[in-house]
Formats: structure tokens, C-alpha cells, sequence
């Protein structure tokens, strides 16, 4: 009792404004009650914290805002006329104000109405669609050797890891570089074949990292080691376990010989590598591929296997099963089947991805696949010698004295080279070649320009010859294989410029025409040039009016330059000629209801209650009705429902992030973004919207962090790098902030906000006539950008031009009803 | 000094106006900015202030000190102002997965140098406008309370728990948000 007395009093003491005697009384209390002197201790930290607040400074054009405001009223000779008859207190301002704060609910309506890409998530499968046009011909049948190889997922833009058919990193695309944060970029070479079943590769967070073998022998990589391990322990010894030790960061094992490699993640210290493990196995016999992946993985989620496709693959997830275009990415679930139903299906690399300090462990043998097949599919524009190799010999003791060359290429390096039908290749710069998969290898590791020495016998003779590998596109011997698949490859690589240099070239020659539309228009919505992708869309489907998913393509194109109507044409076109296209449906379903037709909206929806998966979009779209009905809490239900009918389901939780951050629930919103992440970690939509939340949450730190790792992931997306820039706006980075939106308004150059950000950042740079150019741009792409026009007049009221900002007020008020 | 000004301003030196801006406008500016927590809008406010006293200027009776005159048209300026953005069901204007979030409000509101300062300006955000006021000019302006109460037009005692209570308010928030260690027991 009587430390509640004395606590009810503790903050007049810290400020003196007690008695004497009080004061006394409390000081001897507080010397001998040491919760109260905590108490106290933590008040008068308080107190410290709030007299030590920084100051802002007012910004130099206050005073001509003022001077311009004191203008008017001079020349009115307001301040004589009756106090009656003047305006109360920020009269004008309340004008502005509840103008702005008018315009902008009508904004929201007019937001939802003309932006409604907005609310089509980005994970949306179909924008991403690839069309891949079959290959021609069927597989060779005698293909014997198991490929089993990895996508390596970086985080680092442009950087990508070329895995070898045979599983093996040969080296990561662009160059390593020290950050300014001191945070190091890999570059990681393996040049030897490391200890079979294993291979390493550090991502760009891990610093450093130690590899304990049995025998006890220690390897350290660091910064651009290479490794070899092999070397080290002797090709074969059977090592099955190696001992990690990070200081931190992410470690990605990689498959070597379709054997059996691991993947393990740690945020700390050491983690064995084998633990759990994952089987893909193909069944004996099948004539394709059908298998499935077991996982047993302590803890771990096994849903957040990624299988990256190329072709198309049937795979079954939560969904049921699914079809997986080229480029897409599916998450995997143990235990259930996958099936590869066409020839041209195959599935090229599965990417598992193990949750910190989780362990995984891979092993499959999928399909086979000749190197030659994979190599072509891997290696891009890669250098080739050009020649042929007699089947590798099935003894179990690599030749020492290569393998018999059977046909060489005409006009290729080899011939050059003065190599021979008959010849052995022996050695190849300083590569043993025991075997078909060597030459690939050497291949892989050597670049187009370069001078290889080899080593061949010709009839007991060894003989050494230089061959000149000539430069990509001068050789006869380019890679054969379809434009259209490699320009995808390109695009699921992320190299977007060069994809859509190569998608343009096919449709200048007039080849595979239309898929190559189709897909330059996926790219250009990659990078936010709506328009543009329309317009391509557009040819696509005049060429090819009876594709459902060009249809569909092109119709969420109208969709997102706020053309609905059009959209509507084209999806109902879509479902015509394809009416189980549950993407069509739901999109369908959207448009309906934000034109208001909710018993449409609804009827779409319920259709849509045919499978589980389609169940749940189906709630989800009652969901985005409910919302746009304004009845967030049915919408909250509603998407709940979807989230739980669908648990791998990622939308519903982004949706239901949305509705909790719209009504300012930033912890709640935070947990479903956060459990949207864990259904997939790269999603760009999640990661943007943790970022939002930790930046409404003033974490500043922490949403750079999220969104400069989504930068990572999706280096192409405006969007990321405008929150990134909005998140340095508000811890005072300037200097940050501007290239960030700069970075933002080239990769969308169409995007209303990233202009109008752009402009708030030069604007606090004192940079106002910049600033001005910036919101006009804005405007001038959305002329109803409410925040823009109140920029825009500030501006002008600022630098005294308050006939322009009255203008401008206007014309947004006008637009605004 | 200031009712001299005053005096110069009511006699038809408008110069005098501005000495007067020129002594005040910052110690106005941060009461402002304390008061919303947003940069930009603080500015916005303060440039109403200073009109609205130059509209008022001549019904100055001179009963009060000059700055507590002044500071009671600023408090109602930016009570006036804040109560019209509450007023305005104050709703983000972009979805969640949208990068607009910059035109949510101005980013600058969330300025401030350190992350502990800003997570005190978001603190004081929770507290009601008179409380806020009443600790702003406490601890900032380093008033006593017989002149917030006066500017306030409460009675003294009123203020000297505002304050109180303000400040065991703050100090739980941000013993709440983890910027200050957890009330005893359990750490030991």
C-alpha cells in the first residue's frame, strides 16, 4: 500500500514539485524499496528521453509560404475588418484540408475502380504464364545418365548460379563486389568435383564458412574460394557428412552426379548436414517421369519445396494438381505425386528450401536426360569444342586414357584444333576425361574466347593441340535449340531486357509469333509498361484468337489500364473456349464486382466451388466482394475461410494482411504477412507488404532490411524499390531515398506513385522545381492522383504561384467527383 | 520585447510582424510538431498560426503575456486542424500489396533521428491532444505549470496532473515497446 502511495507520487518528486517533507519521505522509501527506485529510474529515463528529442528545423521555404499567405491577406485587408467577419481559426486550411481529405475517399473509390491491379495479387499465376511451344522431336531413348541439378536461388540481382548438368556450380554470372555495408557478394568457383553427393556454394549473406570432414580435416571457404574437395579427400571416398560452421548466413549444398546433396540453412553456428532427407524417385519402367518426393524433415515445412519446370509438368500440391507452366515455380508436397504428362514436360531443378537452422536432404533421379540435352538446357551460349564421344565405358575405374573421339564438327574449335575422328581426348586444359560428362563439364568451365590446351592420343602417341573456343554466335557450332525456349530461359532468369530483346527479334522474323507476343507482353508487365504489354497481347490474340490464355492475358492487361469492359470481352472469350480456367473466372468475378454487379461477382464466385482449390479462390473472391462492399469484417471471414479450405493457399493471408493494415492492425497484419512468407519466402508480395507494415511500425531498420532483400529477389520490380525508398525518406536519407525512386521510376516508368514519391523526396531536398516536374509527371499519367495535385499546389504555393495552385485544386476537385 | 512589437505592429509597422515571426515561429514549430508528429504538416500548421495572429493581432487586450497569447492560438490552430483529420476517418489510401504507401501520409512524419526518438514521438501520438500539450511545453519549452495551466486555462493543480499522468503514461508505452527495460522481478 504504501508503495503505491509513493509511486502515485514519484513523478512530482522527479520534478520537484513536492514538499520538503514529502520529498524527504519519499527519498528514504525509495532507499530502501529498490522496485520503487526502479520505478523511479524508469520515470526519470522517461523524462530524459522526451527533453532530449531532437529538434526539426522549420525548412527555408517557410517563410515564403508565410510572406505568400500574409500577401493575401494584406491586399484583402483582412486583419482590419471585423473580428465577425474573419475566417475562425485555419479556415483555409479546412478548406484544403477537408478538400483533400474529401477528394482523397473518393480517391479510394476510384482507386479500386481504375487500379484494380491492385488488388490482383502479384502471385497471381497467370501474368507469369510462359507459353513454351514443344519441342521438336521426341527424347533420344537411350539416354542413361540422371541429372540432377540445382537452381540456385541468389540473392543478389544479375547474379545467377550456372549449375552444370551433372549438378555442379561451375560460377556465378557478374562480378563479386564488396557493398558499401560491408556485406560481401560470392563468387564461388568449383573447380574440381567435389566429394560426391556434396557441393557448397555460400549466398551472399554467408561470410564465411568452415567444412569439418570425417577424417577431421577442416576446409575454410571465404571470399572466393574454391572449392575442392575432392582433391581433398579423394574422389569416391564416400564422404557423407560434412560439419558447417557459420558465423552466419545461408549455405545452399547442391547435387553432384544425381547422387545426393543436402541443403542446410543456419543462422548461427554449426549444423550437421544430414539429417532429414527428401527421395524423388522415379518408378522403374515408367516411360516418363513419375515420382514422387518423401521428405522427412524434423520441423521443417515440407511445402516450401520449390520445383522450377521447364515444359510443362502436372504436380500436386495442396491445389490438387496443378499444371505447371515454363518459368513457374510450384511448391512441392511430400508424399504426393508428380507426373510429367508430355514429352516436352520435364522438370529441371527443384529448389528446396529449408527453414533456418532446418535440414534437408535430396535424392532423386528423375528422368533420364542425355548431358548433351541438359547441357544445351543449362548452359546457354556456352563455348563447345565440338566434338564427339564414344559412350563412357560402364567399368567402375574411370579410363586413365580417355575416351575415343567418334565424330568432330565441322568448322568447330576441335577441327580447327587439328583433332581427329579416332583421336582420344585425354585431358582438356586440367581435366581427366573419363567420361562424356567430363567434356561437358570442361565445357561449362571454359568461356568462348579463351585458348584451351589439349591433351589427345592418336595412335600411342600423346599429342597436345591447342583448340580456340571461338566466340558465342562467330561459331558454327552455335547452340541449337528453340528461340522461344531460350529467350524464357532468359526471362526465368530474370535477365528481362535480354528476354525481351529476344522475344522481339522472334516476332521481327515472324517465328512462333505469337507465344513470342504473348510472352513480351508478360515481360513488359514485368516491368510495368502496361501499354505496351497490352498492345502486344493484343497481336497475340489476333494471331491466335483461340488460345484461352493469351485471352486471359490480354484481358488482364486491359484490366490493370482500368479498361474493364474490354477485360470482361476477353475473359469471357476465354472461358468459352476454356471454362474450367479458374484464373478467367476469378478475374471475371473481380471485375463484376467492382462495377457493382455483386449477384454476378457472387455467381462467378460459387462457380468456382467445383475442387477444393478452386473453392478457395472462389471464397477469396467473396472475400474481395465483401471489401469492396465495404464489409471488411465478412471480408475478413471470408478470406479466413479460404486461407484455412487452402492452407498452402498464399493469397488469402496477403488479402487478410491488407484488411488488418487498412484498419491500422499493423501486429495482425505483420503475423499474416509473416505466415504468407513462410507458404513462400520469395513471395514479392509478402515481402513488400512486411516491409510496408514494419515501416508503418517505424521500424525503419528492419523494412529496409525485408525490402532490400525483395529488391534481391525481384530486381525488376518499381514497386520494391519505391517502399525501399520511401523507407530511407523516413529515416531522413535523402541522398538514399532519391536514387531509390530514381531506381523505382526506370523500372516503371508508367507507375503513378513512384513519380509522385520521387517528388516528395526532391521536394525535401529543397529541390522544388524538380519536385514540381515530378508530380506533374505524376498527374499527367493519372490526372485523378489526388496526393499528387495537393503536392503539386503546396508547391506552387510555396514559390508563390497561387493562381497555378488554385488550378490545379480545381482540376483535382473536378476529377475527384 | 514582444509588446513592444506588438505595440509597433497595431501602430501600422507591419516590419514589427515579422520581428515577431522571426523570435517565435521555431519554438511554435515544435510545440506543432510535437503536437502531430508529422514534419510537413507541422509547417503547414505553423504558416496558419502565424496568419491566424496576424489576423488576431488587433483584438490583442494585452490581459496575457504576448507568448501565452500566442501559444494558446497555436494550441488552437492544430487542436482545430487534428480534430479535422480524426474527423476525416483517416483511412491509408493504398492496399497493402500497392507501393503508394507514400501518399498514406507524408513520410516525414516518421522522421526523426534515432529510432528510440521516433518511437517517443510516436508515444506522446497516444496520448490526448491536451496531455500532449501540456507535456510538450513541460518538458520541451520548459514551462512551469502555473503558465501551461494559464495557456491552457485550466487550474494549476488540473495541469500538474496532466503532466504526471502523461509522463507514467509515456513511460509504460515505452516500457511496452521495449525502449525501456521491463518493470523489475522477472529480470532478476
Amino acid at each position: 500500500m504504501k508503495c503505491d502511495r509513493i509511486r502515485a507520487r514519484l513523478v512530482a518528486f522527479l520534478l520537484g514539485e513536492v514538499s520538503q517533507r514529502e520529498s524527504n519521505r519519499i527519498a528514504s522509501h525509495i532507499g530502501n524499496c529498490p522496485s520503487c527506485l526502479e520505478e523511479l529510474d524508469s520515470l526519470q529515463l522517461t523524462v530524459g528521453l522526451l527533453q532530449g528529442l531532437p529538434q526539426e528545423r522549420l525548412s527555408p521555404s517557410f517563410e515564403e509560404q508565410l510572406a505568400a499567405r500574409l500577401a493575401v491577406l494584406r491586399e484583402s485587408g483582412e486583419n482590419a475588418r471585423p473580428a465577425l467577419r474573419t475566417p475562425g481559426p485555419g479556415a483555409l486550411r479546412r478548406i484544403a484540408v477537408g478538400g483533400a481529405a474529401l477528394a482523397g475517399t473518393a480517391l479510394i473509390l476510384m482507386l479500386t475502380v481504375f487500379r484494380p491491379s491492385l488488388v490482383v495479387p502479384e502471385s497471381h499465376p497467370a501474368p507469369r504464364r510462359v507459353v513454351t511451344i514443344p519441342r521438336r522431336g521426341a527424347p533420344s531413348p537411350n539416354r542413361s545418365t540422371p541429372l540432377a541439378s540445382v537452381l540456385v536461388q541468389r540473392t543478389k540481382p544479375t547474379q545467377v548460379a550456372k549449375v552444370s548438368p551433372l549438378g555442379r556450380i561451375v560460377g556465378i554470372a557478374g562480378e563479386p563486389r564488396l557493398r558499401a555495408s560491408g556485406e560481401k557478394s560470392w563468387h564461388v568457383c568449383l573447380k574440381e568435383d567435389p566429394i560426391p553427393g556434396v557441393a557448397a556454394l555460400m549466398t551472399a549473406e554467408t561470410d564465411r564458412a568452415e567444412i569439418e570432414l570425417p577424417d577431421g580435416s577442416r576446409i575454410r571457404l571465404d571470399y572466393d574460394t574454391h572449392l575442392e574437395m575432392a582433391r581433398a579427400t579423394g574422389a569416391g571416398s564416400g564422404v557423407r557428412s560434412a560439419k558447417l560452421n557459420l558465423r552466419s548466413g545461408t549455405i545452399w549444398l547442391l547435387l553432384t552426379r544425381g547422387q545426393a546433396g543436402m541443403v542446410v540453412s543456419t543462422p548461427t553456428a554449426t549444423v550437421e548436414a544430414l539429417g532429414g532427407f527428401f527421395r524423388l524417385s522415379a518408378k522403374q519402367g515408367a516411360p516418363r517421369f513419375h515420382g514422387r518426393l518423401e521428405g522427412q524433415q524434423a520441423g521443417a515445412e515440407p511445402e516450401t519445396n520449390i520445383a522450377v519446370v521447364r515444359g510443362t509438368a502436372k504436380l500436386s500440391n495442396q491445389h490438387g494438381m496443378i499444371t505447371v507452366a515454363e518459368g513457374d515455380c510450384a511448391r512441392l508436397q511430400t508424399g504426393k505425386p508428380i507426373a510429367l504428362p508430355d514429352a516436352a514436360g520435364r522438370l529441371e531443378a527443384i529448389r528446396l528450401q529449408v527453414p533456418w537452422g532446418q535440414k534437408g536432404f535430396l535424392d532423386w533421379a528423375p528422368e533420364p536426360l542425355s548431358w548433351a540435352d541438359a547441357f544445351e538446357k543449362l548452359a546457354g551460349g556456352r563455348a563447345r569444342l565440338g566434338v564427339e564421344l564414344e559412350p563412357t565405358p560402364m567399368a567402375d575405374a574411370p579410363s586413365a586414357t580417355g575416351l575415343g573421339v567418334t565424330k568432330v564438327l565441322a568448322g568447330s574449335p576441335a577441327e580447327k584444333a587439328g583433332i581427329k575422328p579416332g583421336d582420344r581426348l585425354v585431358r582438356v586444359d586440367e581435366l581427366m576425361i573419363a567420361s562424356r560428362e567430363d567434356l561437358a563439364r570442361s565445357e561449362l568451365l571454359f568461356s568462348p574466347g579463351q585458348h584451351l590446351p589439349l591433351l589427345i592420343e592418336r595412335a600411342g602417341q600423346s599429342l597436345q593441340l591447342t583448340a580456340a573456343l571461338a566466340e558465342p554466335g562467330v561459331s558454327s557450332l552455335r547452340i541449337e535449340g528453340d528461340a522461344l525456349e531460350r529467350a524464357n530461359r532468359r526471362f526465368a532468369m530474370k535477365e528481362t531486357a535480354e528476354a525481351m530483346r529476344a522475344y522481339k527479334e522472334m516476332v521481327a522474323k515472324g517465328e512462333q509469333e505469337s507465344a513470342a507476343l504473348n510472352n513480351l507482353g508478360v515481360a513488359y508487365e514485368f516491368t510495368v509498361r502496361a501499354k505496351s504489354a497490352v498492345a502486344a497481347y493484343r497481336e497475340a490474340v489476333r494471331l491466335s484468337p483461340k488460345v484461352a490464355q493469351y485471352r486471359f492475358n490480354l484481358a488482364l492487361g486491359f484490366f490493370r489500364i482500368g479498361n474493364l469492359p474490354r477485360a470482361a470481352d476477353e475473359l469471357e472469350a476465354a472461358l468459352a473456349s476454356d471454362s474450367a480456367f479458374a484464373d478467367a473466372r476469378f478475374l471475371l468475378g473481380r471485375i463484376w464486382a467492382l462495377s457493382g454487379e455483386y449477384e454476378a461477382a457472387m455467381e462467378q464466385a460459387r462457380s468456382l466451388q467445383t475442387s477444393p482449390a478452386s473453392s478457395a479462390r472462389g471464397y477469396c473472391l467473396m472475400g474481395e466482394i465483401a471489401m469492396l462492399r465495404g464489409e471488411p469484417k465478412e471480408a475478413e471471414s471470408w478470406y479466413l475461410r479460404a486461407a484455412e479450405t487452402d492452407p498452402l493457399y498464399l493469397d488469402p493471408r496477403v488479402y487478410l494482411a491488407r484488411t488488418c493494415f487498412i484498419q491500422e492492425r499493423l501486429d495482425e497484419a505483420r503475423t499474416w504477412v509473416e505466415s504468407a512468407l513462410r507458404l513462400d519466402p520469395s513471395s514479392l508480395q509478402a515481402l513488400n507488404g512486411l516491409g510496408l507494415v514494419l515501416f508503418r511500425q517505424r521500424r525503419l531498420d528492419e523494412a529496409e532490411q525485408v525490402l532490400r532483400k525483395a529488391a534481391a529477389l525481384h530486381p525488376e520490380s518499381g514497386k520494391v524499390y519505391n517502399n525501399l525508398a520511401l523507407v530511407y525518406l523516413g529515416g531522413r536519407d535523402l541522398a538514399a531515398s532519391e536514387a531509390a525512386y530514381r531506381k523505382a521510376v526506370a523500372l516503371a516508368p508508367d507507375a503513378t506513385w513512384c513519380h509522385y514519391g520521387l517528388a516528395v523526396a526532391l521536394e525535401h531536398s529543397h529541390r522544388l522545381a524538380e519536385a514540381k516536374r515530378e508530380c506533374a509527371v505524376a498527374l499527367r499519367l493519372d490526372p485523378t492522383y489526388e496526393p499528387a495535385s495537393q503536392r503539386l499546389a503546396s508547391l506552387y504555393r510555396r514559390s508563390g504561384e497561387v493562381q497555378l495552385a488554385a488550378n490545379i485544386l480545381d482540376r483535382a476537385r473536378r476529377y475527384s467527383f | 520585447m514582444d509588446s513592444e512589437a506588438v505595440d509597433r505592429f497595431l501602430g501600422g509597422d507591419e516590419r514589427a510582424f515579422d520581428a515577431l515571426v522571426q523570435r517565435h515561429r521555431q519554438r511554435i514549430f515544435d510545440l506543432v510538431y510535437r503536437m502531430t508528429n508529422d514534419r510537413d504538416w507541422a509547417e503547414d500548421i505553423t504558416v496558419e498560426v502565424f496568419v491566424e495572429v496576424f489576423r488576431s493581432l488587433p483584438k490583442f487586450q494585452k490581459k496575457a503575456k504576448f507568448g501565452t497569447w500566442l501559444h494558446r492560438i497555436a494550441l488552437n490552430v492544430c487542436l482545430e486542424n487534428i480534430r479535422q483529420r480524426k474527423a476525416k476517418k483517416y483511412v491509408p489510401e493504398v492496399p497493402l500489396e500497392e507501393a503508394e504507401l507514400a501518399s498514406v501520409s507524408d513520410p516525414a512524419q516518421s522522421a526523426a533521428r534515432g529510432d528510440s526518438a521516433a518511437r517517443v514521438m510516436a508515444a506522446m501520438q497516444t496520448l490526448p491532444e491536451v496531455h500532449r500539450a501540456a507535456v510538450t511545453m513541460f518538458y520541451l519549452e520548459e514551462r512551469s505549470c502555473a503558465e501551461i495551466a494559464e495557456i491552457l486555462h485550466i487550474p494549476r493543480n488540473t495541469a500538474k496532473t496532466r503532466i504526471f499522468y502523461a509522463t507514467r503514461v509515456l513511460r509504460d508505452n515505452l516500457r511496452a515497446q521495449g525502449i525501456l527495460p521491463q518493470s523489475g522481478g522477472a529480470s532478476e
